[in-house]
């Protein structure tokens, strides 16, 4: 095993292909500022920044900085990455590939993309003006994508976009000021654990597919829903959510047989929980509402309400009295 | 409305044997059975799907005097949870899923059964939130191709064997996050299969602490572990691909992280004050990629690489202070008055 200093004059993508580098050799890229694209096409070859000073630079003309097709255990690791017109990293068919530390803004397209790709490791990424921020698709399984921050993105911050996008993990993500939805999440038994979600047009968008689980989040300043769970949707479970100071409705439950724990929803614009007249057999249990206007709970459905607490606005108190100093 | 049936919430008393009250026609998928306080001697069958079982108050036990093989059993069934109730003294296990997804278990206290506080068999993508588990054989017990489970929150102590376990090879891609697992007989959490995930768990005062056995690409990430007695944190040899980022190992007896597999990746770990060196590579680990972590007052020494090719860098070596021990430092973790108290 080696490592190997590279510089922004060597051809990435050539030197691994070469037989001057082997499966769990270290790349160490010097600062500078590199204007390529790298396929990378062997297993375990770990690509990590010297220095903060470590950039990819598309200059608007390249497609993409980081090719992983069909690849295990490559990681990427403290790169700053710019300017290319597509996907800055693109993971196809991979598993077990570790993309860490990264920094990105103004993509043309989406940041990290995995296509079909199971068991990777997105991890403290930042990630800034690009159209999706992380993005898991054509049946991309048990990825596990924790403490990433994105935002300002075009639309979605994070994305499973299809229904065999399933049994990833999303947590402490933090998703901010993005056009479409913080968390667009389709397929099944996805895991939102303790991320945060402001100022998103939608906050958490579940669609297509059963047995997702939302616990420990927190959604504010959502131009619409902070949690829609569409119909069709069964067994969703959401619990000890914070959902609060949202301009329409705090949970939006088109679906059925879900659970709804311990979940916190106060001052949101348009009603705290609102189960749609075609649910069935959801469970809203031990919720604490508070000052959601024009009512905490409008249930029309036929579902199971037990031991909420439900607390009107207090007499000349508007959720804006409280949401108006909300911090980001 | 979809369906013709109403949903319904139905009090059940420790008299009512839940069992075939479920089984009957009284029972809907969707309806809640809530249970009063009171001591319910009684194995519960649950055989339908999106059932809700669920204590109304904090004194629901089911108790199986020693007598009773197991609290609850659910058998190839989806979306049924079980929260908030006490369980002691079953022969086997505490609760039992089989050939079960998307079930619920919440914020159950389960102690005293011989064997596993909570058990999966050949299970995929459940819930187990917030219980909390004492003096049984394992805590958490998953085996025979339990997948994609979410065990969460949890608290494992005083078991007689493991705190946390996947079993076989064959159990994979499963999370155990913000976990407790203390004063265990043997490990806080032994991990067989591929990518399984240990995210800011605890691992304290257990015989061995973190041990990923047979399989590959299982990660480790935020993770503490404190006055553990033998193994700390240790790779199999075989096991490929393992990663470790910002754990905290402090105080442990033996070695620190102990580094038997290959190709795995150790980054930003903070490994301090362990008695038998910080972080041992062993001859059979190769191609590891060992970065930027920091080693403080270990000893007889911070790293020691007797492997093949494996790479350091940037990895920052602290030896102990002169008339410095372990000992100076772990002597006060808040640990051990707690310790004494048993």
């Amino acid at each position: 095993m080696a490592v190997i200093n590279v510089t922004p004059l060597m051809d990435i993508t050539a030197l691994i292909a070469s037989d001057d580098v082997n499966e769990g050799d270290v790349l160490l890229l010097e600062d500078g500022i590199y204007s390529q694209t790298v396929n990378i096409n062997k297993n375990n070859i770990r690509i990590a920044a010297k220095g903060s000073g470590v950039i990819f630079d598309g200059k608007g003309s390249l497609l993409t900085a980081f090719m992983l097709s069909d690849v295990v255990g490559a990681a990427i690791e403290g790169i700053k990455i710019r300017h290319y017109r597509d996907d800055s990293i693109i993971i196809q068919g991979g598993s077990g590939n570790r993309i860490v530390n990264n920094k990105f803004n103004n993509m043309l397209s989406d940041a990290i993309v995995l296509i079909g790709s199971s068991g990777n490791l997105i991890w403290k990424n930042e990630i800034c003006y690009c159209s999706d921020g992380i993005k898991l698709s054509s049946g991309s399984t048990n990825n596990w994508v924790i403490e990433n921050t994105v935002k300002d993105g075009f639309v979605d911050a994070f994305e499973t976009s299809t229904s065999v996008d399933s049994n990833n993990a999303f947590i402490s993500n933090i998703a901010i000021r993005h056009r479409s939805s913080g968390f667009r999440i389709s397929g099944s038994n996805n895991l939102l654990l303790n991320n945060i979600s402001i100022n998103n047009t939608l906050g958490i968008w579940i669609a297509e597919g059963s047995n997702s689980i939302a616990v420990g989040n927190k959604v504010k300043a959502s131009k619409s829903s902070a949690l829609l769970v569409s119909d069709e949707y069964r067994n969703y479970f959401t619990g000890e959510n914070n959902i609060e100071c949202n301009d329409t409705i705090g949970m939006f439950i088109l679906g059925d047989f879900g659970m709804y724990l311990n979940n916190e929803l106060s001052y949101n614009g348009d009603s705290g929980i609102t189960l749609d007249a075609s649910t069935i057999g959801n469970l809203v249990m031990d919720n604490k509402l508070v000052c959601n206007i024009p009512q905490n709970i409008f249930d029309t459905g036929n579902n199971n309400l037990i031991n909420n607490i439900d607390k009107p606005c207090r007499p000349c108190e508007s959720p804006s009295d409280a949401c108006d100093n909300c911090t980001e | 409305m979809k369906g013709s049936v109403l949903m319904a919430v139905i009090n059940v008393t420790p008299f009512t044997d839940i069992t075939a009250l479920i089984a009957s026609d009284n029972v809907n998928e969707g309806d809640v059975l809530l249970l009063e306080e009171g001591i319910y001697f009684q194995t519960v069958n649950i055989s339908k799907n999106n059932i809700r079982i669920a204590a109304k108050g904090p004194g629901v036990i089911f108790d199986g005097k020693s007598i009773l093989l197991v609290a609850f059993t659910l058998s190839d069934v989806v979306g049924v949870a079980i929260d908030g109730v006490n369980i002691r003294h079953y022969r086997v296990d505490g609760i039992f899923i089989e050939y079960g997804s998307g079930n619920r278990i919440i914020n159950n206290i389960i102690n005293n059964v011989q064997n596993n506080g909570i058990f999966l068999l050949r299970s995929s993508g459940n819930l187990i939130w917030k219980n909390e588990i004492c003096r049984c054989s394992n805590g958490v017990f998953l085996t025979l191709g339990s997948t994609s489970n979410w065990v969460i929150g949890n608290i494992a102590k005083e078991c007689d064997d493991n705190g946390f376990e996947t079993e076989i090879v064959l159990d994979s891609n499963n999370a155990f996050i913000s976990n407790v697992s203390m004063r265990n007989v043997s490990d806080g959490y032994e991990l067989f299969g591929s990518n399984n995930l240990l995210f800011n768990n605890l691992s304290m005062d257990n015989a061995f602490g973190i041990i990923f056995d047979q399989g590959r690409d299982s990660l480790a990430i935020g993770n503490v572990s404190k006055s553990i007695k033998f193994g700390t944190h240790f790779i199999t040899n075989g096991y490929i691909n393992h990663f470790a980022g910002e754990n905290s190992i402090e105080c442990n007896r033996r070695k620190g992280i102990e580094i038997l597999g290959q190709l795995g990746m150790f980054i930003n770990n903070q490994i301090s004050n362990n008695t038998d060196i910080g972080m041992e590579l062993t001859d059979t680990s190769e191609g590891n990629l060992i970065i930027n972590n920091k080693l403080v007052c270990n000893i007889p020494e911070n790293i020691v690489n007797n492997g093949t090719d494996n790479n350091l860098v940037n990895n920052i070596e602290e030896p102990c202070e002169p008339c410095e021990t372990p000992n100076d430092v772990c002597d006060n973790c808040p640990d051990k008055a707690d310790n004494l108290a048993f």
